[in-house]
């Protein structure tokens, strides 16, 4: 487990328990930062934990790579999970008309949004 | 603000002159409109101003309109005229429509973040229009390619030289307006396309109104559906024609009159309609529309202007009546003209069809070319159109079977159509008729606003008072309300036998345009028993007469838009059964009425359906109770909230 990244951008790994903040606008222009932090966590079965608090807008791109990631992390038995949504993530997911499974699952940590 | 309050907006209507109103023009974002209505959602719910977004497209091809309204959100207006004529119109027709005190147009890909809204609100405390810039101390862009850098560049340059503007950034698409200069500026304002930005600044500082630039941040969002080469072309060429159009005096040097005090003293509105007892069409909506326009609030006063044929609708505390045109005449518009003169309201709104002024052509045209004739005098007019003539099948609503003189009057009813779009405003009842308006005659100032129902009566009873199976047909018959089959269909019910105590009730009058069917129908079936005539039905007696009804029936031929019928057939919780018509079909889906089908022009279908209803008791209480559901979501009295919203806007 890492215990110290410092990715690009505003993205940033907080703890050893792999939470990533995701930043206030994750567009187009995040999704290859996000992944090229997010690649080594890949090959093994992990648990990232993305802190949605600080997102002001999300894009199909950003979606899109939820999505994707979610997809990436369980075929090697990992999960992602985004905790702490932020009223502009959850309506961001909620409208984007992803599949339905995905926002379930994402809508799991709800409880704690705004 | 919570998630719940975020359903709350989604939801419940925001004022009609809500704080802020944010214009969203669009052309070809689907890609993008959703996240980005998600993110202005999420953040101005933050705020306490209350707001609306409108989204203003032009033209799109990829479904930008639909992709929105399927968002099912009540304060989201879309603006979809179905052509594409350049940024600066569709922002033009989202301010017409708004009704925020301040008015903020922002791109569909926030290149600005929502998030600058807060600087830019609180700037507009002291200052009438204030910008977004990317050009000013404390800005930041991010992402900006090299050729946008340039054409950013170019045009500070050539709207400094061009236009004397010394803004450091005349083309961020973030911009606020307080209402009066907003209403002013665009009122004058003519570029279509993207230069409009500069024209309104352009405008602004000609008619003096201040202007104030904060420095916002903004990021580069891909996927611009600009061409940045031929958009600064173009952009030249419009500076010069700005500067032209001023110098040969094109643009007001004084601010255009403002009409903001009619929101301080009320609504002077008049009413073009047909009441009782007038026997032209249209006389229950009418009736009702005006009782629940003189409840409102807003309306200050609430001048009726009646047809005159059949004697004069007495007025009450609530409105006055005024003759002002006679059913079938051509002295309709000469007399309109004058009545409108005479008692000078703010806005006229008509309650109309193609038929409301006359069976004879001529009149029926002249009277629909008033609220064009009366705008040219500067007279606010507004149509509430409950039919439209692509929508009406004219051989089978009694207009000949001639091919040529069917081919005539359907040219001429759409040659009415246009006259009739040149209102400032026109609403229709039917989604269909605002799509073909929208896109067969590329009109933008057409909505849709739903038929509604008169009145909710809490609990009403599932069966007749007395027990006795009654079928009841109710409107003006002889034209596209046949009612051969319904007693064709009553014998053959008489003759399968169990229908004995079976009742038909025919009530109400022949059609303007058929007069001496009903006389006729009924001696030509004067030996089949159960049916009854009861003529002309008083405002009084209509509740008696659904309630002692097991099912209402519609024997159309044809359909000409709305159903009054039937969402009477709904306030009293009557199961409906309906044939198998285009309008009425869309109507009964669209609002979520139901009913039990038959095929036009078979009585033995109608037989069936009728005996379906009237034998399976829970069958038939359930076609009411949903019909019941389906009227009391769409009161006539909350439909009146959207006409008075659009005269306040317009009167403002």
């Amino acid at each position: 487990m890492p215990t110290a990244i410092h990715p690009p951008g505003t993205l940033h790994i907080t703890t050893v328990e792999t939470v990533v903040t995701l930043p206030p606008r994750f567009d187009v222009h995040m999704v290859a930062p996000l992944l090229d932090l997010l690649a080594p966590f890949t090959d093994i079965a992990h648990h990232v934990s993305l802190d949605g608090s600080r997102v002001e807008h999300i894009d199909n791109a950003g979606l899109g790579l939820l999505q994707e990631l979610r997809e990436a992390f369980g075929i090697v038995g990992g999960e992602v999970t985004l905790t702490n949504m932020s009223l502009a993530l959850r309506l961001g997911i909620e409208l984007s008309g992803l599949p339905v499974e995905l926002c379930d699952d994402l809508l799991l940590d709800l409880g704690t949004a705004a | 603000m919570s998630y719940s309050s975020y359903i709350t907006w989604r939801d419940q209507p925001v004022p009609l002159n809500p704080d802020l109103t944010i214009v969203i023009p669009t052309y070809n974002e689907s890609a993008r409109i959703v996240p980005t209505i998600a993110s202005i959602v999420a953040h101005l719910a933050i705020r306490p101003e209350s707001f609306e977004i409108i989204v203003s497209d032009d033209g799109s091809t990829d479904g930008t309109p639909d992709l929105v309204r399927n968002m099912g959100m009540r304060n989201v207006i879309v603006l979809a005229p179905g052509i594409n004529r350049g940024k600066g119109a569709a922002v033009r027709a989202g301010v017409a429509a708004s009704g925020g005190r301040l008015i903020l147009f922002s791109d569909a890909d926030l290149s600005t973040p929502i998030r600058e809204i807060d600087a830019i609100i609180d700037a507009a405390d002291s200052a009438d229009v204030v910008i977004g810039s990317r050009g000013t101390v404390g800005s930041e862009e991010a992402e900006k390619s090299t050729i946008r850098r340039l054409t950013s560049w170019g045009a500070r340059k050539v709207t400094r030289l061009g236009l004397g503007l010394d803004l450091a950034d005349t083309q961020c698409g973030f911009k606020l307006f307080r209402r009066d200069a907003a209403m002013a500026l665009f009122s004058v304002q003519r570029v279509d396309g993207f230069s409009f930005d500069a024209e309104i600044l352009f405008l602004a500082r000609r008619l003096d109104f201040s202007i104030h630039e904060v420095p916002i941040r903004w990021i580069d969002a891909p996927g611009s559906t600009v061409d940045p080469f031929r958009t600064a072309l173009n952009f030249l060429v419009d500076v010069v024609r700005i500067r032209l159009q001023a110098l040969i005096g094109r643009y007001p040097r004084v601010r255009p009159a403002r009409g903001d005090a009619t929101l301080e003293r009320g609504l002077r509105l008049a009413v073009v309609t047909a009441l009782p007892p007038s026997t032209a069409t249209l006389t229950e909506y009418g009736h009702h529309l005006v009782r629940h326009l003189a409840d409102k609030p807003e309306v200050s006063e609430l001048i009726v202007l009646a047809d005159d044929r059949d004697g004069l609708p007495e007025s009450s505390d609530a409105y006055c009546v005024v003759a002002a045109w006679r059913f079938d005449s051509w002295s309709t518009p000469w007399r309109l003209w004058r009545a409108v003169g005479r008692t000078r309201p703010d806005v006229v709104l008509f309650n109309a069809h193609f038929s409301s002024f006359g069976i004879r052509r001529v009149p029926a045209a002249l009277g629909l070319c008033m609220p064009a004739l009366l705008r040219l005098r500067g007279v606010r007019t507004m149509v509430l159109l409950h039919n439209i003539v692509e929508k009406v099948d004219l051989s089978a609503a009694g207009y000949g079977n001639s091919p040529a003189r069917l081919r005539a009057l359907s040219a001429l009813g759409r040659v009415m159509t246009k006259v009739v779009l040149r209102a400032d405003w026109v609403a229709t009842t039917m989604p269909s008729f605002v799509e073909t308006l929208r896109e067969s005659y590329g009109a933008q100032n057409v909505s849709l606003t739903p038929h509604g129902t008169f009145e909710t009566p809490l609990a009403p009873a599932d069966e007749t008072v007395d027990g006795r199976r009654r079928i009841l047909a109710f409107g003006k018959f002889g034209t596209y309300k046949r009612i051969e089959d319904l007693l064709d269909a009553h014998r053959i019910l008489l003759d399968r036998g169990g229908f004995d105590d079976v009742e038909v009730v025919i009530a109400g009058t022949d059609n303007p345009g058929a007069a001496g069917y009903l006389e006729s129908a009924a001696l030509d079936y004067a030996d089949l028993p159960g049916v009854r005539f009861t003529g002309y039905v008083h405002e009084t007696d209509i509740a008696d007469l659904f309630e002692s009804a097991s099912a209402v029936v519609f024997p159309y031929t044809a359909t000409t838009g709305s159903s009054g019928p039937l969402h009477q057939a709904g306030c009293y919780a009557r199961a409906v059964i309906a044939p198998r018509l285009g309008d009425l079909l869309e109507l009964i889906q669209h609002e979520g009425y139901a009913a039990e089908p038959f095929e036009p022009g078979e009585p033995d279908s109608l037989a069936d359906a009728i005996a379906a209803v009237l034998e399976d008791g829970e069958h038939r209480r359930e076609l009411g109770r949903q019909n019941y559901a389906a009227a009391i979501g769409l009161p006539l009295a909350d439909i009146c909230d959207l006409h008075v919203g659009r005269a306040l806007r317009l009167a403002s």
